[in-house]
């Protein structure tokens, strides 16, 4: 599977790009805000794109939104890889479209699995390691 | 569940290497970079939370929004990769900074509480460093 991580911050892209492919097998498109999210969800046709929440430039629910109202993107599953927890932001990441939450920080050999259960509609949401 | 946790069997020290961390030698060299970065990471937080409590002791209105994004960074990375206490801490003062109650209580009590957690955060840090391999003292 094909994955775009976007996600501003380094440290987590390293750890989630080789957990991903080590573990999952999946091939990683990295993004680092939210208007080269837009740009790479179009020209790399990803199979899933992870989404950070704060991110520079336009952030995550906006950068959701716009993939959802292009029809090139719009069927591409958008899974919010976030540490903005409160319930009403991950009601609204749902409502525009997201299939499922991944709270930061996460554990990075459970990353595969999660996302796996988000795409098979078993589980949409993932609390922070505790 | 086919996958063994990164953190299930960290040591009870922070920044301890667990067994199923050590096979897979990317993932140990990746904590070991992010460790060392927490210098600087520390440095960065040190200066705007003492940037904030002088603007406040000049009873100006201090720049939360900037130690949120840090804060922010450092709750969700440092707890990826395994340092717990460190991200809670760091969680902890970042949702103060969005709660009125806090940052318009009393400016000495904020001053107080920023100290008092600059001072948490950098023993935390501390520990941390001090277990990595090349800084022990034999």
């Amino acid at each position: 599977m094909k994955i775009l991580l976007a996600e501003d911050d380094p440290s987590i892209q390293s750890i989630a790009t080789l957990a991903l492919t080590k573990l999952g097998g999946h091939k990683i498109v990295q993004a680092f805000d939210g208007i080269e999210t837009l740009a790479m969800a179009s020209k790399e046709k990803p199979d899933l794109i992870l989404l950070d929440v704060m991110m520079p430039n336009l952030n995550g629910f906006e950068t959701c939104e716009q993939l959802k109202a292009n029809p090139q993107t719009k069927n591409i599953p958008v899974i919010f890889l976030s540490a903005r927890a409160q319930a009403h932001e991950i009601q609204h990441g749902m409502s525009i479209g997201a299939k499922g939450y991944i709270l930061k920080p996460f554990d990075p050999m459970q990353l595969h699995a999660q996302i796996e259960k988000v795409l098979k509609n078993e589980e949409n949401h993932f609390p922070a390691l505790s | 569940m086919g996958f063994k946790s990164f953190h299930r069997n960290e040591s009870r020290k922070e920044g301890g290497i667990n067994g199923e961390f050590k096979k897979m030698d990317a993932l140990d060299q990746l904590k070991a970079e992010y460790t060392e970065s927490l210098e600087q990471k520390r440095c960065s937080i040190v200066i705007v939370v003492n940037s904030v409590i002088r603007t406040i002791n000049e009873k100006e209105t201090p720049d939360w929004s900037t130690l949120k994004q840090l804060l922010h960074k450092v709750a969700g990375s440092s707890g990826t990769y395994g340092f717990k206490s460190l991200s809670e801490s760091a969680r902890a003062l970042e949702n103060k900074t969005d709660d009125p109650a806090f940052i318009t209580q009393n400016p000495d009590a904020v001053r107080d509480a920023l100290q008092q957690w600059l001072l948490r955060f950098n023993l935390q840090i501390d520990e941390i460093m001090e277990s990595l391999p090349e800084r022990k003292v034999a």
